[in-house]
């Protein structure tokens, strides 16, 4: 029920290392989240990719796959994993680990510390050969890359969504490939990897999150040994832009082979206030009672999903869409439709309450989930204590939207891009 | 009314299992300091129990397929509101799902979890359909199938079933086919309904920092007796070799995708938890990144990280299987029969086995950690009607290295397997 938090900088603030420690007694597991924010760069963005796949299941100690699963199966299967996301105009090459707590372990093993080791072994220790990575290992891990960005197109709901991102911010990191785009993977050489990885070390900006049941004593020793140790210049510093509306909609379709079609609208708005954005995105199509979830698909059938989602940092707010060929320009008049009538306030006092309910249910519930009070936190991690607000605080200020507020926000709504993938014929 | 405690000396948990006058079992497992509360009310009915009777019925009856799905999706409106907007007054997030051998409705709330409660236990026992809503039906329903017919993953894994079965309805798209959703109306809608839907066939898990005799005083109120109608649902006769042997597909993907499942007798509710922890840790050393295998195929680019592997089984079926990408998916799957064959001569590596022991052990006390998984774990045992939640981790510390090279044996014949591979379409 309760989270304790605290965070502190590992070593002078400037060299812009952070640890935040998330702990609660009823959790049955330990993880631990490295993020290292780096700028979003056409010509950095593979590199900076390929080395969460370089790094993430091979260390100096257990230089192959098999002796490394290994050493995860006998801590309990403990989990290491590399991953890459966004942040704003920013890329994330994260390295996590989460095993079960050490009060759990069948001989008293120290779980918790040994899978630290193991990770950090990973970040800091990984296997080389002349000052870079090992190429046997670097070509597999290329390929992986590659199959990774290729794989995109399997989701054809994530491949829209990806595709009209370009769109959205065009002209604009967030626009870019967040693994770089194929070509570029192609192009990687070990040596340019080893060299993102060594500016990852030193320049990304580094948020660690511990979450879990308690933060053993010698973890956090080991964590500001290793870390303390970096040698750290031309600390990156992330900027929150919002993404400029443009001045005609723009409009794009891809044709390919499939039976069904997918439509993303991008809308914009340069307003900033969180709870009201929320509520916002909650009423007009979040949930399942909102506006576009019972007239686009319940009422009209146009749409087998259709759901508004909220991209705050970038003042974005996407509406994608499931659709049946037919129906692609009755089902964009309908979404933009339901916008007009939140603009109006034409929409009942019910709706915005349950949706208000919605939200706050939501809210209570991150705290029961280690990975969602983690990402919860992370989500400010670049603002100030006074800015950063815990689940129960951000309820009270839930609680104090009014209509007023929503159809105000709406009114500074507009459409900015619309992108669809549809079938080869018509 | 009977209650019993179901306790677990392992892992120091336990929870409560009643036995309702109505018929129904209600298992309810407390977890103090949650926030979240999690209630899942299931029925043994899925896309595979097209064939039936009842004590009232003379002879077996079967129905169009998609019919469970069906309901899954009509019940969910009442006669004058939408489910949705009732669990909007308490802040629940309702859901269902339908998978080949259970459909079940669920929420999770943090607050009024008692009037959430009687929302879910109300519509459930409230079906309401004309043939006009019925029809209306069809076309969500419809989209729905066709949005998996752009999906590889869901593709591939059916291709691999129509390749294994011959008759089984499990190889059939659990909502149906456009075809046979077409043929559904009223009438078999409250038919299934009716013979399915009774309390007896029923399981009521409940996961979260809840009050018992609360729960069961609403019980008490909303259950709605239901005489046992001593159901049987049935497969239909199977061969015991695979239908085909290879199927392929052409789709908008990059890489080939491709599955590999080994066609096994399926096997009892009391042998259901060992047989898969069995096939789970087999697979384990076949093949995970533990094994020497995995690093083999790896190291010379056959398989990429997203080579897994799981045992699909249920009611009357029973398919361990491989998949992932490769350039090469013939070659895999040869490969893979070959280090099957050499595991059946020389044996399994004990140490490797204890490690995936441990290993398994590990994901279960992880899976402990929210009411959601909590709750799933009581359906899943709830409505196998054998065992209890803990059957798994108790059969997980049982097995042994012996027990893993026999069920080998037995249920992965290399000569009794489909492959089925989704390739790029061409000159793309």
């Amino acid at each position: 029920m309760s989270i304790t938090r605290r965070k502190k900088y590992i070593g002078d603030k400037d060299r812009g290392v952070a640890l935040t420690v998330l702990t609660d007694k009823k959790l049955k597991t330990n993880s631990f989240i490295i993020h290292f924010i780096n700028p979003l760069e056409r010509e950095t963005a593979a590199a900076s990719a390929a080395v969460a796949f370089m790094l993430e299941d091979t260390c100096r100690e257990y230089p192959d796959i098999t002796s490394f699963s290994r050493r995860l199966a006998e801590l309990y299967g403990a989990n290491i994993r590399g991953g890459i996301s966004r942040f704003s105009d920013s890329q994330v090459i994260t390295f996590s680990g989460s095993c079960i707590s050490d009060k759990y372990a069948l001989e008293g093993e120290k779980v918790s510390a040994e899978l630290l080791e193991l990770l950090c072994g990973c970040i800091f220790d990984p296997v080389t050969e002349n000052d870079s990575f090992s190429e046997k290992l670097f070509r597999l891990k290329k390929q992986e890359l590659i199959d990774d960005i290729d794989a995109d197109i399997n989701d054809k709901r994530i491949y829209a969504l990806k595709k009209a991102g370009e769109m959205i911010f065009a002209g604009e990191p967030a626009g870019i490939a967040v693994r770089g785009e194929r070509a570029d993977a192609e192009a990687l050489t070990c040596d340019m990897v080893f060299k993102a990885y060594k500016k990852l070390l030193s320049s990304a900006k580094i948020e660690i999150i511990f979450v879990g049941c308690e933060l053993p004593e010698e973890c956090e020793k080991m964590l500001d040994e290793k870390f303390s140790a970096l040698d750290r210049s031309e600390v990156y510093l992330p900027e929150i832009k919002r993404s400029p509306a443009k001045s005609e909609v723009i409009n794009e379709t891809e044709r390919l082979d499939v039976t069904q079609s997918k439509m993303v609208m991008a809308f914009k708005f340069t307003e900033r206030n969180l709870p009201v954005e929320k509520i916002f995105t909650a009423v007009y199509g979040g949930t399942p009672f909102s506006l576009l979830f019972k007239n686009v698909r319940e009422k009209l059938s146009l749409c087998y999903y259709c759901s508004a989602s909220l991209k705050s940092k970038k003042g974005v707010i996407m509406v994608d869409s499931g659709v049946e060929n037919a129906n692609i320009s009755a089902a964009r008049e309908e979404i933009l439709r339901q916008l007009e009538a939140v603009r109006n306030g034409d929409f009942s006092n019910e709706l915005l309450e349950d949706s208000k309910r919605y939200m706050v249910s939501a809210l209570k519930s991150v705290n029961d989930t280690p990975r969602a009070v983690a990402d919860w936190y992370y989500s400010y991690c670049l603002d100030s204590e006074e800015e950063t607000c815990s689940p129960e605080q951000f309820i009270e200020k839930i609680e104090a939207v009014t209509k007023d507020d929503v159809t105000a926000f709406a009114r500074s709504v507009t459409l900015d891009t619309v992108y669809v993938l549809t079938s080869k014929e018509d | 009314m009977k209650k019993e405690i179901i306790a677990n000396e392992r892992t120091g948990e336990k929870y409560t299992r009643v036995l309702h006058d109505s018929g129904l079992e209600i298992l309810i497992w407390k977890m103090e300091d949650h926030s979240v509360r999690h209630a899942i009310f299931g029925t043994r009915y899925g896309s595979v129990n097209t064939t039936f009777k009842t004590k009232d019925d003379e002879d077996f009856v079967t129905v169009p397929n998609g019919i469970a799905h069906y309901l899954e999706h009509k019940l969910f409106e009442n006669e004058d509101t939408d489910v949705f907007d009732l669990y909007a007054k308490t802040g629940a997030f309702g859901n269902a799902y339908t998978s080949f051998d259970k459909t079940c409705y669920l929420f999770s709330c943090t607050d009024n979890f008692i009037p959430s409660l009687r929302i879910l236990l109300d519509f459930v026992q409230k079906p309401y359909f004309t043939e006009e809503t019925v029809r209306k039906e069809q076309g969500i329903i419809g989209q729905e199938i066709r949005m998996y017919d752009d999906n590889p993953n869901w593709r591939v894994f059916f291709n691999m079933l129509e390749g294994i079965y011959h008759e089984n309805p499990v190889k059939i798209d659990i909502a149906g086919t456009e075809e046979s959703i077409a043929k559904i109306n009223a009438d078999l809608l409250y038919r299934c309904y009716n013979t399915f839907y009774d309390l007896h066939n029923m399981t009521l898990a409940i996961a979260g920092d809840v009050d018992e005799e609360e729960i069961l005083a609403l019980c008490d109120e909303m259950l709605i007796p239901s005489e046992n109608k001593e159901l049987i649902s049935i497969v239909p006769e199977e061969p015991d070799t695979v239908a085909k042997k290879y199927c392929e597909q052409k789709l908008e993907v990059a890489v080939p995708l491709f599955n590999l499942g080994f066609k096994a007798a399926p096997v009892s509710n009391e042998d259901s938890v060992r047989c898969e922890v069995l096939s789970d840790i087999v697979l384990a050393l076949l093949a995970d990144e533990t094994s020497d295998f995995y690093k083999k195929l790896y190291d010379e680019g056959l398989i990429n990280s997203t080579f897994s592997s799981e045992t699909f089984s249920g009611d009357g079926f029973f398919v361990p299987l491989f998949g992932g990408e490769s350039r090469e998916p013939e070659k895999v799957s040869e490969l893979i029969c070959g280090e099957i064959r050499r595991c059946m001569k020389e044996g399994f590596d004990k140490e490797q086995f204890e490690m995936i022991r441990k290993s398994y052990y590990g994901s279960i006390i992880r899976s402990l950690n929210n009411p959601e998984a909590v709750a799933t774990s009581l359906i899943n045992a709830g409505l196998r009607r054998a065992g209890d939640a803990f059957s798994v981790i108790e059969a997980v510390a049982s097995v042994t290295l012996e027990d893993a090279e026999k069920f080998l044996s037995e249920r992965f014949d290399p000569d009794n397997c489909t492959l089925s591979v989704i390739m790029p379409r061409e000159g793309e």
